[in-house]
């Protein structure tokens, strides 16, 4: 079982940024998701966790060992896929590969070639391995850092928005590669995808201005809502009256109607429709209304 | 709209520092060379002539702010990612072109502007020598600014930014500028350019090329201005004419056809293919096949060494494939494979000042490209350690790799690997075009332990530089800072400005080794051993910054600059901080070591020491100026020469006289080598100054007129401290007499002559006599000849050579011993020699020709023999008897740089100058024949009719001998080795003057100017011999040489010689003699136009029209005056420089007349070339319109 904990961590940008503010979280094996928009600090947490930058404060433990002062612990077992990368131009996949996994230490040819080999054909890019990187489309290049991160025997993997630019069977594919991984590792993911994290994550957190406002799992957080979220269709023009009058979380175009989500713990009346909250709604509950205390739920 | 845009871009890039940063540094260049008080003898601080060498030198510079200005204002939209919405803008394209190119124009203009801005504050704030300063004038500046700052700055910017638009890539816009300076070097190779000075000798043939090649115009105002005279250079501004407004024009086109270029090929829509091509690779959709492939995971190793060595070897081979596959590098190295093939080209294939060629000795070859590889590569250093050092955060591929468990150490030395190729690459290519040159010139024998050597005296330089660029990159917050801070250290360490701001020490030139010079004969040069100690020093620095620099090695996201620099305190594993301990302790021991060899084993004086003591020197010992001296009469040495210890010890016994006619009292000793014990006959020392080596006698019983004493001292040279001379090598040593004979008497010699330093500390002004007829009434007795006898001890293989007849030799001790001696007094410029020789001897009518010489280098020896001969039987034939029973030439090591040096007998010859020239080609000018002719001649000029240090007294010497290689060459090798002779001479007088360091003196009161000597004297004894005739010439030097030649003390003067001359010859010509020796008279002789008619039975008549002009120089500045002379007209069939006696059809003298005329000549073949003067009898600065090729 690995353990990762993260100890009122700060970090504080030499522009004066609050990045991180004091967050503290403990997370263990199994698929962890990281929610937040953008710039509420997801990425700068999870640079610091793959030891890409050093808190400004607060400790960070891998399994017992404080990573800042031992990067080495934590990069040995480190997947790592950040929300955006280039490569060395006029370089093959499988040269890169190649190069990122002796990097990594993987230092048996015929073994790594082996591991090489099974990633490209589980990402789908063999029939590419031999074109260069730099001129790969957005989506096999997301590939292709998703197989550089898996390369080795990770113990934590850390991807930051890793299915942005996937089509959706790709990404279906990728988290389900992820999901199986990540039963006996750490997996942090970060994303847009609300549904992903429902559907995959045992735990997650939500951090908002470098805040962590709540962490648990996405299933019993979003228990908190039942009986709470009520939709209704209406017409555009009507929206702002609603938000003076309700509580309103969310509001989507669904077929050129508007339709809103409210919360509240009793009817807020006619042809408001009682729904079964789903983890957007509970994310939008949290991050939209100025109430910023943390909930530990779990 | 593109005003609006271009003000966009003024905005723009004013917010970026570059701007004041590039226009402060110019600022401060400026203010310092314009107050820093230098110029060349009699020229002003601020004549137009300096105002333009320094604007023209420094525009070099521009090319740094101008590829800054162009990353800046082309790549910012790639860089910063905005490419997409600048372009989809309504944004037109000349909108962009126009606006972004004058925006980079402009800004570097405005930095480069400041250059002369300061140069006018520093000449106006700084107090400087008011008798060099003419009053001052913004004109000059101005000129100045429009002739060389805009259009140079404009051609810069238009090459650079064409590239830049282009090829949307950094590494093509450095490799841009890179071969501007290419363009410079190569140009400049013709030229005595700043920066690479003296790099080769001038080739006049090729001036036009190169003056044209040259994009900032320097070669070509160097030409315009080479024959300047100092006081020309204070009034002449340069002038857009000739080849140097072509050379304008043609840039300027040129850089407007780039321009031109750039904009038709240059669209936004090639840049969006660029962009598109990276999404074009669109996948087509694929059946998931082997998805369910199981994942593998896989364990690293924990072996942190094998770790370390593979990430290394794997970064390293990614990097260096990307360096050699990206096209600027490979640019950059064909550029370079043309600039060392061209240094190699114009060194040995006829680039002397003969023309000569040279064998391709390896020892010859390798020292030739040291510098090139050292500017190319540190240029290259700077510009791929910020590249390179950078790269992954440029990649934007930094967050993966950085996150892998690789050591910081696999990333930084894998950096360092990679940069090494650069000057690994640049040494092999060097050493594979010299063995390609060998095998072309068919000179077989490859010295590859030499070639081998070369990685290690020219790599160890750029191992250290390219460490420090490193370490600076690791901790530098951005990689142009980066740069620029290397490139700044690099200036002010490791080149020539280090001795400008006052870093003498070898401690404090960071980075810096001496240069290592080779010699087939004898190695290496004795720098070696400060190259050894210094390069070891510096590398263990290199080191010391490279653990530095690994340990602080950024990962992940960068820090701020003050937390980043932090990390040097912190973190250091135990392993790694013992390391850097015992570097830190090694380089205490080698600074140790090195302070120890500069200031304990030697002593160690500073340059402004140098000038304390000798301003102490001339206020104590002055006074002993107004006293006569005592002078040898017999100097007896006994020398032993220890060559591995590079040290030779000696004692003296001179005996000196009083030649005077008053009596002395004391006498003044000043030591050269340090004096280990001294001892003057019936003196008592009153006086010692340690520092000064000064030793004061007071005599018991005084010197009386007559009178001779005794002397004996014992003087040793340690070759210790780092940088011992080349006189004591291995093989090849080579010491004078002068080099330890002390001073007797007070010598003004040693006096502060620089006039700004003694004003500074308040030192007389010195009387600065015009030299004049009254000289040769004043003439003092002084050194005359001596008897000499030596006893010179040398190791067991090698021979030792000095001056006099072999009087015995034995062995002891493993050590050979020599005794020389003369048998009558000679004159006391005394050589010894010592080096394994090979030996050549040959008795000739009495006289035993000895050539000693290093083996392997006999490619000459026959020529050397002949020419002994053929010189001895000319001049005994003409001017009596040689009187010693041999004569011997012993060849020095390449490590002197003069042509020959005669003393009575002995005569010492230069490798490369003599035993290395190749005359394989018949066409080849025969400069062994003539320099062998010259030192032999020097037996009769020089030791028969010897002279005194006098006005005039010179022309004696080296004159006669000029006009002995003449007589003798033309003998036996015909006219065109005069044209050569004449050719070089003319070069030599018009490029001498315009350097001169005290204004011209008509030939009969010469200074002992090289250019006087070896210039003017021989331009005037070929006029006279055309005028009188080689048999009264002769007559007149006979009579010289019968009425001196037994004198002790010489006597003869240039007013005797003239009136000899006058006595023999006509008085018509006495005017025209006079013009020539007494005054300073120049020509300018043209062939306008020539053409023939055939006569027939008669041949053809040919009608030249001839412009002819004499000039008097007074006061520097030439006057047309009258002329009507006669001179040498000559018809050929070829061009006079390769005309044989068969080629020659006619060669008569004519009156020629001030002013254009026709003359008519009758020859009996057909005439191809008409030349007027054609051996140059008349200093003429332009000498290609004497010759006119007929139609």
């Amino acid at each position: 079982m690995n353990i990762l904990e993260i100890q009122n961590v700060s970090k504080t940008y030499p522009n004066g940024t609050k990045a991180l503010n004091n967050v503290s979280l403990t997370i263990s094996n199994g698929m962890f998701g990281l929610l937040g928009a953008n710039g509420a600090g997801k990425s700068s947490l999870m640079r610091t966790i793959a030891t890409l930058q050093s808190p400004s404060s607060g400790t960070i433990l891998f399994n017992g060992v404080n990573i800042q002062n031992n990067p080495d612990a934590l990069r040995k077992v480190l997947g790592f896929l950040p929300q955006e990368f280039g490569v060395y131009p006029k370089t093959s996949a499988v040269e890169l590969l190649n190069h990122i996994a002796v990097m990594k230490g993987l230092l048996d040819k015929d073994k790594r070639k082996l591991q090489i080999e099974s990633l490209l054909h589980q990402t789908n890019l063999w029939e590419h391995r031999k074109k260069h990187v730099y001129t790969y489309s957005g989506g096999m290049r997301q590939r292709f850092g998703i197989a550089q991160a898996l390369l080795g025997d990770p113990q934590i993997i850390i991807v930051d928005e890793p299915t942005a630019g996937l089509d959706p069977e790709e990404r279906y594919r990728f988290l389900n590669l992820l999901s199986k991984i990540g039963e006996n590792i750490i997996v942090i993911l970060s994303t847009h995808i609300v549904a992903d994290i429902y559907n995959l994550c045992s735990n997650m957190a939500v951090l908002d201005h470098g805040q962590l406002v709540v962490h648990g799992s996405p299933a019993n957080l979003v228990q908190t809502l039942e009986g709470q979220i009520w939709r209704k269709t209406i017409s555009a023009e009507d929206l702002s009256h609603y938000r003076e009058k309700y509580k309103v979380i969310s509001s989507r175009l669904t077929a050129g109607e508007t339709q809103i989500h409210v919360k509240s713990e009793v009817s807020p009346g006619n042809d408001f429709e009682l729904v079964s909250p789903t983890l957007e709604d509970y994310y939008f509950s949290i991050v939209s209304t100025s109430e910023q205390q943390t909930m530990g739920v779990m | 709209m593109i005003l609006s845009l271009l003000k966009f871009e003024i905005i723009y890039q004013r917010k970026f520092w570059a701007l004041p940063v590039a226009m402060i540094l110019f600022f401060l260049t400026g203010f310092q060379i314009g107050g820093q008080g230098f110029a060349p003898d009699m020229v002003n601080f601020n004549a137009p002539y300096q105002i333009s060498y320094y604007t023209s030198v420094f525009t070099l510079g521009s090319v740094f702010v101008i590829m800054f200005f162009a990353i800046n204002g082309i790549l910012r939209d790639s860089t910063y990612r905005m490419q997409e919405i600048m372009f989809s803008t309504g944004i037109k394209k000349h909108h962009f072109f126009f606006s972004r190119f004058s925006g980079v124009y402009l800004f570097s203009l405005i930095s480069v502007s400041m250059l002369l801005l300061g140069m006018m504050s520093g000449s106006l704030i700084v107090d400087m020598d008011p008798d060099r300063l003419a009053p001052f004038s913004t004109f000059p500046y101005f000129w100045n600014w429009l002739v060389f700052v805009m259009p140079n700055v404009f051609i810069c910017t238009g090459f650079i930014f064409s590239v830049g638009l282009l090829t949307k890539n950094r590494m093509s816009i450095y490799a841009s500028a890179v071969l501007i300076y290419v363009f410079y070097f190569l140009s400049s190779f013709y030229f005595d350019s700043p920066i690479l000075a003296g790099s080769a000798p001038t080739h006049t043939d090729n001036m036009m090329l190169a003056a044209l090649g040259d994009p900032f115009g320097i070669s070509a105002f160097m030409e315009q201005s080479q024959y300047l005279t100092p006081l020309q250079k204070n009034e002449i501004f340069v002038s857009l004419s000739g080849h140097f407004l072509l050379n304008r024009l043609l840039w300027i086109s040129i850089s407007l056809a780039i321009l031109g270029i750039a904009y038709r090929l240059f669209s936004f829509r090639t840049l969006q293919k660029k962009i598109k091509k990276t999404t074009s690779l669109n996948e087509p959709l694929i059946e998931a096949k082997s998805t369910n492939t199981a994942y593998l995971p896989l364990t690293p190793t924990v072996e942190t060494g094998k770790a370390f060595l593979q990430s290394f070897l794997s970064q390293s081979k990614i990097g260096i494939k990307q360096l050699i596959k990206s096209l600027p590098f490979q640019v950059m190295i064909m550029l370079m494979i043309v600039i060392m093939s061209s240094e190699f080209y114009s060194t040995l294939v006829e680039g002397g000042s003969y023309s000569e060629s040279l064998y391709p000795v390896t020892a010859i070859l390798a020292e030739l490209n040291t510098t090139a590889i050292f500017i190319f590569g540190v240029l290259l250093i700077i510009f791929f350690s910020g590249e390179w050092g950078w790269k992954e955060r440029t990649e934007n591929m930094h967050l993966i790799l950085d996150a892998t468990p690789a050591s910081n150490a696999s990333f930084f030395w894998s950096k360092v690997s990679v940069l090494i190729v650069i000057p690994l690459l640049f040494i092999t290519l060097e050493i594979l075009i010299a063995i390609v040159f060998q095998l072309m010139m068919d000179y077989q024998k490859f010295d590859l332990s030499r070639y081998f050597s070369l990685y290690y005296y020219q790599g160890t330089p750029l191992l250290f530089y390219l460490l420090v660029a490193l370490f600076i990159q690791a901790l530098s917050p951005g990689k142009y800072l980066g740069m620029g801070i290397t490139g700044l250290v690099v200036a002010v360490f490791g080149t020539p400005l280090a001795g400008n701001l006052g870093l003498e020490h070898p401690l404090l030139r960071i980075g810096a080794t001496p240069f290592v010079s080779f010699s087939d004969m004898s190695g290496v040069s004795n720098s070696v051993t400060g190259f050894h100690f210094l390069s070891v020093h510096w590398l263990i620095l290199g080191l010391m910054l490279s653990l530095i620099g690994q340990h602080v090695w950024r990962r992940g996201i960068s820090e701020g600059f003050f937390i980043h620099i932090k990390r040097i305190f912190k973190g250091w594993t135990p392993y790694r901080l013992t390391a850097v301990i015992v570097l830190v302790l090694a380089f205490i021991t080698t600074s140790g070591m090195i302070f120890s060899k500069t200031n304990i084993e030697t002593e160690y004086v500073s340059s402004e020491e140098v000038l304390d003591r000798w301003e102490e020197y001339e206020k104590q010992y002055k006074h002993y100026d107004e006293e006569e001296w005592l002078y040898p009469i017999s100097i007896k040495t006994d020398l032993a020469l220890y060559p591995e210890d590079k040290r030779y010890k000696v004692d003296a016994t001179y005996i000196l006289e009083n030649k005077s006619d008053t009596t002395v009292y004391r006498a003044l000793i000043i030591e050269k080598k340090p004096i280990t014990h001294i001892q003057l006959e019936r003196a008592m020392m009153i006086g010692f100054d340690s520092t000064l080596g000064i030793y004061e006698f007071q005599f018991n019983t005084p010197v009386l007129p007559g009178d001779s004493i005794d002397l004996t001292f014992s003087a040793v040279s340690e070759g210790n401290g780092l940088y011992s001379g080349n006189d004591v090598l291995e093989n090849g040593s080579y010491i004078h007499l002068r080099d330890f004979s002390p001073y007797l008497g007070y010598s003004e010699s040693l006096e502060i002559h620089d006039k700004t330093e003694r004003r500074k500390r308040d030192l007389p002004k010195r009387k600065n006599e015009q030299p004049s007829d009254a000289d040769f009434e004043l003439m003092e007795s002084g050194f005359g000849l001596v008897d000499f006898e030596t006893i010179l001890s040398v190791p067991i293989k090698q021979t030792g050579i000095s001056v006099g007849n072999l009087q015995e030799t034995w062995t002891e001790k493993d050590r050979n011993y020599y005794r020389y001696k003369t048998p009558y007094p000679v004159s006391p410029i005394i050589t010894y020699h010592s080096a394994d020789y090979e030996t050549v001897q040959e008795s000739y009518k009495g006289i035993s020709l000895e050539h000693y010489f290093h083996s392997d280098h006999d490619f000459n020896n026959t020529t050397v023999m002949n020419s002994m001969k053929q010189t001895l039987d000319y001049m005994q034939n003409e001017f009596g008897p040689y009187t010693l029973d041999h004569l011997r030439i012993a060849e020095l090591p390449s490590f002197w740089g003069f042509g020959g040096f005669a003393a009575a007998g002995t005569i010492s010859m230069v490798e490369d100058n003599l035993y290395l020239v190749d005359e394989r080609k018949p066409e080849a000018f025969e400069l062994v024949a003539k320099r062998t002719i010259h030192e032999v001649a020097h037996q009769w000029w020089g030791h028969q009719l010897s002279t005194q240090s006098v006005s005039g007294g010179q022309i004696f010497v080296e004159g006669f001998a000029k006009y002995t290689e003449a007589v003798v060459m033309e003998q036996h090798y015909g006219m065109p080795s005069l044209f050569q002779l004449g050719k070089s001479a003319n070069h030599t007088y018009f490029t001498g003057r315009s350097y001169a360091s005290t204004s011209e003196q008509p030939l009969y009161l010469e200074q002992g100017e090289h250019y006087m000597l070896y210039g003017k004297s021989y331009i005037v004894m070929m006029a006279l011999k055309d005028l009188i005739g080689e048999v009264t010439i002769n007559k007149v030097l006979k009579t010289l040489v019968e009425r001196h030649k037994n004198e002790v003390d010489a006597t003869v003067t240039t007013p005797e010689f003239l009136t000899e001359l006058y006595s023999l010859t006509s008085k018509e010509h006495h005017i025209l003699i006079s013009d020539w020796f007494k005054k300073i008279i120049t020509y300018d002789l043209s062939v306008d136009n020539a053409f023939y008619t055939e006569v027939p039975g008669e041949g053809f008549l040919i009608t030249i029209t001839i412009n002819a002009s004499k000039f008097e120089s007074i006061d520097g500045m030439d006057s047309l005056v009258d002329m009507n002379e006669p001179i040498t007209i000559g018809v050929y069939t070829t061009h006079p420089s390769d005309a044989g006696k068969e080629q020659i059809l006619s060669l008569e003298s004519q009156y020629i007349i001030g002013g254009e005329q026709q003359i008519t000549i009758n020859v009996d073949r057909l005439p191809k070339y008409v030349s007027i003067d054609p051996y140059n009898t008349r200093p003429d600065l332009v000498r290609s319109d004497n010759h006119f090729e007929l139609n």
